[in-house]
Order: C-alpha cells, then structure tokens, then sequence
C-alpha cells in the first residue's frame, strides 16, 4: 500500500504536495513526528523560504536522525521538493554560509542575473533534460516543469544529476541517490508533467 | 529555455446571492465597474485545462484576506483542485499573512497598497519567505503629462511616486516579481503599454508581469517582444474573447518567442 | 495572413503554430498518426477494451449520436465489427434538419438499436444561444456542452461505464495530439468544448436569471460519480484510423445514410455536417471572426490526403466562403437581433490579424429543404433588451442599432 508521508516542520507549501498525491489515487498523511513514519512507504521533504531557516526548522523538528536512518541507512524512497532538495547540499550559500544535510555532497548558490537574458529569481516553466530515465521519462526526453527560485544546486558528490536545466548557467533539476530523489521544479505545480514525475517517485 | 508565461487574473468579489453570500469571478474597466464571468475554481479548472502557465488570484473587495474565511476557503479549493501555481492577493495587511496564505495553498502573495504604504513589509516577507515568494504589484495611471504615477487603494488614490522608481525600491528591497497594471487600459482591449514595462523591465534584474489592455493575440506577442515582459496576465481577454490560453499560446509561439506547448 | 505551406489553414485557425518549414502541428500529427501508430496493436486494445465490458450491464456501451457522418459511422462499426449492443444518446441542440431525422430512422431501424433523445427547454436554449455569441462570439455553446455531457449523465443513470465517440480531436486541431491518450473528460471538456464557461459559471454570467436545474444538462458530472462507475470514455477514432470519405460512403452503400447539401459548402462535400440547420451561420460567423470558414478545412483535409492540391483548393474556397447563408434570418429571429447587430457583435471577436470587411460579403444560396425548417419560438424584446443591456454594460459601448445602420 502506497503511503505518502509528507514532512510538516513548517517550512513549505504542503497542502498542494498532497493533493498531488491524493490526486493520483494515494493516501497521504503529514509527519510532524518520527513516529509518524511507521506505515509510511514513501516520504517528501518540501521547502520553502531561506536555506538556513528551512534547515533550523528542521532540526528543531526532532525528525532528522529519522530521516536519515530512512534514506541512508535503509535506503527507502524520499523525495526532496526545491528548498527540500536545496538541503541535501553540503553547503547552502543563500544568506551566509551554512551546513546543509549533506546527503548528495555539492554546493548550493545563488543563481547570477544577465540582464534581461537571465533573470533572477528563475520563475516559470524551464525544460528539463533527462540523463536518466525516470518513471515515464526516458534517457534524454525532455519536459517543462515549474520553477520558482533564486538559488540552485551544482555539483552534488553522492549523487547522480538524472535531469538538467539550464538558466543561464547550467544546474541540477533533479539529483537521485538510489532512493532518494530530489528535485529543484515543484512538481506538485507543473500540471501532467508534474504528476507524470510524482509517478515516477511512487513507483521507487 | 525558460518560457514566456501565460497568466489568467482571476478578480474575486463577494456577492450575494439569494440568501448565500458567495465568491464571484468578475472582470473590471478601468478599475471602475465589474462584471460577473463565473465560479472562481470551475474557472480556474478551465483555465488549468486550456495550460494557463500560472494564476493571479486577487481579493478586489476592501476585505482583509488574511481573516475572510470565505475567501481563504476558495484559496484553499483552488489548490486543491488544481495543480499550477497561484500567486494570491489582495487586502494583504501584515507579513503574518504571507504565512496564512501559504497555508491556504498559496505559492507567492501579491502586495499592492500595503506595500506603498509599508514598504518595509517587502524586506520582512522576502527575508522569511523568500522573494520568490514576493509579488510586488504597482497599479498607475497617468498625468494629465503623460508621467506615470503610482495609485494605491484599487487604483482609486495617487501617490506621489513615480512607477519605474517604486519598481526599482520594491525591487532591491527584495520582491521577486512585479506586476504592472495600467488602470486606465484595464478591460479596454486597446492594447498594453509596452513602452512603460520595457523601461521598468529592462533596467530590472527581476521578471515583470504586465497586465491591462489585452484585446487581440497580437498584443501578447507585443507585450513580450516590445515590452520585455517574462509574463502577461489578462482577465477580460479570456473571459470575453473567442480565445483561450492554449489558442493564444499558438500566437505567441508563430510570433517566434519560446512558450510552452502541448503539441 | 500567414498560412500552412502544405493544407493552407491561416493563423487564425485555433491552435495552430507553424514548424521551421511552414508546415502547421495539424499537418505534422496527421502525418503522425499514417506513420507512427501501431494500427494493429491499437485495434487489439479495442478488443480487449469491448471484451472488458461485454454483457455486463443493461447495454454494453453508449453511442453519443448526432446522426451526422461519424456518429453514424462509430454506431455501424461497433454493431457491425463486434455485434455490440449500444444505448444511442441524441442530443437535440434544436435544429436537426428534416434529412437527418430519416437517416437517423433509417440507421436505427437498420442495425436494430435503442436511441434516446434529449431535448433542452428551448426558452433556456435561445438565452444560452445570445450569451455565448456576445461573449464568446459563439452561439453553439448549448450545443457544445449538451452533445458531451448529457450523455454522461445518460451513462451515470443507466450504469452503463463505456462511452464510444467518433474521432478524435487532433483530426482538426492541436488541442490534443495523437500522442497523447485523448480520454473525452473532463479536462477536454474544459480545454475547448465548453468555450471556457462551465453551467455554473453560465449561471452567473445570466445573472441567475435561470433555474441552475435547467442548466444541469449542460454541466459535466462530477468526477467523482465518474470513476466511482470506472467510466471509459474514449474516441473510436484513437483505436481505428479515421477515413472520412471512406467510411462516408460505406454507410451510404451499406445503411442508405445520405448526404446532403449544406449552405456555402461546395457540393462534393455532401456528407459534412448535414445535421444542423444553423451550420451556415456557424461557419459564417467563423469567417467573420477568423478570415477563413468550412470550405478551408475541407480542402486542408483533402489536400493533405493528396485528393486535391491547394491550387484547386483556392479556387473552391474562393467560391464558396465569404457568402452570408439564407439561415441567418432564422437565427436572427431566434436570438432578436438584426443583422447591423448581429455583425457588430461578431466583428467583436476578430482574430488578429484578419480585418472583416462586411461589404465584401456576398449572398448565399438556399438549401432544398430550406423552406421546410421550422422558425417557431422567436426571441422575446424584453429578454433580448435585457442581455444586450447587459452586454453594453460591460463593453461600455452601443450595440443597439437601425437594421439599416451600417
């Protein structure tokens, strides 16, 4: 049975992630707790708002040695939504320098404006080219999701870049360590496409 | 490549209707009358459908939206049932509200007056949210000149700033976004004041959404190629018009500019 | 205007966008659709599809049915190929023509199946007709709706989940592409058939001058209902290639169904649109509004097909577009307006770039059975007064003129 536990440390826009899933047909419940997890079968990290505020809320959230006995020691499928990917960098560079969860190695850094070219924060819908297949993405596909950020993810260690974008620099739109997928889009937000990744992620 | 943007403006008006008070999608001239369109979520279903890149939702009654449960409860059922981004607004008083709205379902918040008349309010939202988060939305008319000024309260009451100045301050302050609106074009169809947005959005790092004035196909692809605008939104285009997104979309795209399609 | 390279369809022609070499996304998907489906593999789904539901329920499927060639055509090779019994839902829009009702007795009567027709209260009906053509500039929207929802509601009530249309979208359009699985939902429904405006939101627009129940067969059922009864609701077409002139003529040889003439269409297209005593208004409404009407998307199918080229092509469309049809005096009766109004109101919703020019506009010519279409229920002044009222309101201009106005 598909159970979709959603991360609620007060950090993010969780009501359109779960009408998404609830959507395609799954249950969904909000975990403010670790033990909340018990039952879940996959889990969602959103984000929104500064790196350093989302990843002081989530400490405070008492969850995060839960999170990751989940996704690094027993390796069951979570998926990070833009800020919620943005932590698994090493370091985040938005407001300061901070440390980040660490979990995908690489950088986190503010996106650089070209004048009317490149314009910063990157909202809108972006093209996504994929190195991997994904769920109903094949290797090299391409789709537009919505994106809406001014900060980007760039060389993550653990992990494999499986979709890329580009807004005047080139940055991960989606990381995937094994079972742990991130992506910088909102996927809740990019309408079929959207729903098509999410598929992809129940189906880990 | 990111794409040029399509924005349906859902305008939202509490009427009474047989003993309900309800949420009623409406359209406005000149910021002065407004006209019943519709059911605010089976529009925005539609317009989800006809791939709209993204909706502005705005409050025009003077209610404050962060405490109108029936407006809250529609932004809620929006998000709900459809999966695009909203961008809500309208009676926006305080930074607490930026929070209730995105616990509604909301994914940025449009200020309009209260940042007029508080613009600090911009530094406090994009510090804690983001300024992805921020939509500054300026509406104008003009001097009897031709100088663009700034008007606050629905467009009723002129300040004293200039437009490509305030865009400027809202900018550096940390919005994300801007929207300009020519009250005076506004549900007129004449056309959008392209001239203006490309001195804001041409000296601005940020994406401007202009807005006021669309009344045939060709004035999307002006406002993008002559206006440099990242994104236009329109209310009584859609409404009232032999159109919609997907078929203006077809436009925009033999016009040559980079924008979603489907086929 | 700028025009496809190969079928000739302007820009003006909803969803179209044009590849690097001129040619438009219609062109491309039907090229599509010859050569990249799997016809075979598409017809064992069909298959599997009918087996599904075999003998399950009080019938095996619903044929939504105008009585036109496609319906007519979905209805003969789902009795005739799998010998299925079908429920066939009609839904009157008020204008079928003398003609259609005996080809519809006779393909009924010829394959043995149950029909059942729906007809809308007429008074709610002329309303629906005005609003949509002030605002949409579009008076089929009663048509639209009621042909694609009511016969949801039919499979709700009858418990009857598999719904059979003909072809699907992406023949004519680019709303969809054959690519894509195009399910006739809600989504579609949403997308261009009901001109962006739900029953609901029609309530309002009408200023809830009407009773909402009126209104219930021109709204789509939830979905809730929908998948609680595991509904299919599927185009024929997406599982069999569609051939318009060849399956028009094997429903002629095969059931008599026959062709007809239809106002300012040439005449070797006899088997298009033939159920509607309004199409000539529709289509010249679309002229006026887009610079281009039936005859256009005639020769574009035929020219893609080869039948034709565009050379030949021009010269038909050159006849026969541009004519104002001897119906358009019904309709006027109908909606209470004049002519002066009546273009005013349509030039409202040109399409960049094509400018109308009324005086270039010359008449058409009547059908044969043109005298026998009824002209009851004209439309009342004061309902008439009130929705212009309305609409002046809004525009902030005058639509109110003397006949002789120009």
């Amino acid at each position: 049975m598909t159970v979709v536990g959603i991360i609620d440390y007060r950090a993010g826009n969780i009501r359109s992630i779960r009408n998404a899933f609830e959507h395609i047909g799954c249950e969904t419940r909000l975990v403010t707790d670790a033990a909340e997890l018990n039952g879940v079968s996959h889990v969602v990290l959103p984000g929104v708002g500064a790196f350093a505020f989302c990843m002081q809320r989530l400490s405070e959230s008492g969850m995060l040695p839960a999170l990751e006995r989940w996704a690094l020691v027993e390796h069951r499928p979570l998926l990070g939504i833009c800020v919620g990917m943005q932590l698994m960098a090493r370091r985040g560079l938005e407001l300061g320098d901070h440390e980040g969860l660490n979990w995908m190695g690489g950088k986190v850094l503010p996106l650089v404006a070209n004048g009317a070219r490149v314009r910063v924060p990157h909202v809108g819908w972006n093209d996504v080219t994929f190195a991997e297949p994904f769920g109903a993405f094949t290797a090299d596909s391409k789709a537009d999701f919505y994106f809406d950020h001014s900060f980007a993810f760039f060389d993550p260690e653990f992990g494999e870049t499986i979709g890329r974008c580009t807004h005047g620099q080139d940055f991960a739109a989606v990381v995937r360590r094994g079972n742990v997928v991130a992506a910088q889009f909102h996927p809740e937000k990019s309408q079929d496409a959207g729903i098509r990744f999410l598929e992809g992620f129940l189906a880990l | 490549m990111l794409k040029k943007r399509l924005i349906p403006k859902l305008l939202i008006q509490h009427r009474q209707i047989g003993s309900m008070t309800r949420p009623v999608l409406v359209t406005t001239r000149q910021f002065d009358q407004s006209f019943d369109v519709g059911d605010p979520v089976s529009q925005a279903k539609i317009y989800q459908a006809q791939m709209a890149d993204e909706l502005i939702v705005l409050n025009i009654d003077r209610t404050l939206i962060g405490s109108d449960k029936l407006l809250l409860g529609i932004i809620e059922r929006l998000a709900s049932e459809t999966f695009m981004p909203l961008a809500v607004g309208g009676g926006v008083s305080s930074v607490e509200d930026f929070g209730r709205l995105l616990d509604h379902g909301a994914d940025k918040v449009v200020i309009n007056t209260v940042a007029a008349k508080n613009p600090d309010i911009i530094d406090a939202a994009a510090s804690q949210f983001g300024a992805q988060c921020v939509v500054v939305s300026i509406d104008y008319r003009r001097d009897a000149d031709g100088t663009p000024r700034v008007h606050t309260d629905r467009a009723s009451r002129r300040t004293e700033r200039s437009v490509v100045e305030w865009a400027h301050e809202a900018a550096q302050r940390g919005a994300g976004e801007i929207v300009l609106v020519d009250a005076d074009r506004d549900g007129t169809g004449n056309g959008l004041d392209c001239a203006l947005c490309a001195e804001v959005a041409y000296s601005l790092p940020i994406p401007v959404i202009l807005s006021g004035g669309c009344g045939i196909a060709s004035h999307f692809s002006d406002g993008f190629l002559d206006g440099g605008a990242e994104a236009i939104s329109a209310g009584t285009f859609f409404a009232f018009r032999d159109q919609n997104p997907i078929q203006t979309r077809s436009h925009v795209r033999n016009s040559g500019i980079d924008i979603r399609m489907e086929t | 205007m700028q025009r496809c390279s190969k079928c000739g369809l302007p820009e003006t022609h909803e969803t179209i966008a044009f590849d690097d070499q001129g040619v438009c996304n219609v062109c491309r998907q039907i090229e599509f659709k010859e050569n990249r489906i799997d016809w075979t593999e598409k017809k064992l789904e069909l298959d599997a599809l009918i087996a599904e539901h075999r003998g399950k329920y009080d019938y095996d499927c619903i044929v939504p049915f105008s009585g036109g060639k496609d319906s007519t055509w979905t209805l003969h090779y789902l009795v005739k190929e799998y010998g299925i019994k079908p429920l066939v839902v009609r839904f009157d829009h008020g204008f079928f023509r003398p003609g259609l009702e005996e080809n519809t007795k006779k393909v009924c009567r010829e394959l043995g199946v149950d029909i059942m027709t729906f007809t809308p209260n007429w008074k709610v009906v002329q309303q629906l007709m005005l609003q949509s053509f002030l605002e949409k500039g579009d008076f089929c929207w009663h048509c639209h709706t009621g042909i694609f929802s009511y016969p949801m509601w039919v499979a709700l009530e009858k418990k009857v989940p598999l719904i059979f249309w003909g072809e699907p979208s992406s023949e004519y359009t680019a709303y969809f592409s054959y690519e894509q699985e195009e399910e006739v939902d809600e989504k579609r429904f949403n997308r261009y058939v009901n001109l962006g405006i739900s029953a609901d939101d029609m309530f309002v627009r009408l200023g809830g001058k009407v009773d909402p129940r009126d209104l219930k067969c021109f709204s789509y059922p939830p979905l809730k209902d929908l998948r609680a009864l595991n509904y299919r609701s599927v185009c024929l077409g997406s599982y069999i290639p569609w051939d318009v002139p060849k399956q028009s003529k094997i429903i002629m040889d095969e059931l008599g169904w026959q062709g007809d003439e239809v106002e300012n269409v040439p005449p070797q297209y006899q088997y298009e649109k033939i159920e509607c005593q309004m199409q000539g208004v529709r289509d010249y409404i679309k002229y006026i509004k887009r610079g281009y009407t039936r005859p256009s998307h005639l020769v574009a199918i035929d020219v893609r097909q080869g039948n034709i080229t565009l050379n030949e092509g021009q010269h038909l469309i050159d006849e026969f577009e541009n004519r104002r049809p001897p119906s358009l005096d019904n309709f006027l009766n109908f909606v209470g307006l004049n002519e002066t109004e009546f273009n005013r109101i349509a030039m409202e919703h040109m399409v960049s770039p094509y400018q109308h020019d009324p005086d270039a506009v010359r008449p058409g010519k009547k059908t044969h059975d043109f005298e026998r279409w009824s002209r009851v229920g004209a439309m009342p002044k004061e309902v008439r007064d009130e929705m212009l009222a309305r609409y002046e309101m809004r525009t902030g201009k005058s639509f109110t003129f003397a006949d002789d106005e120009g």
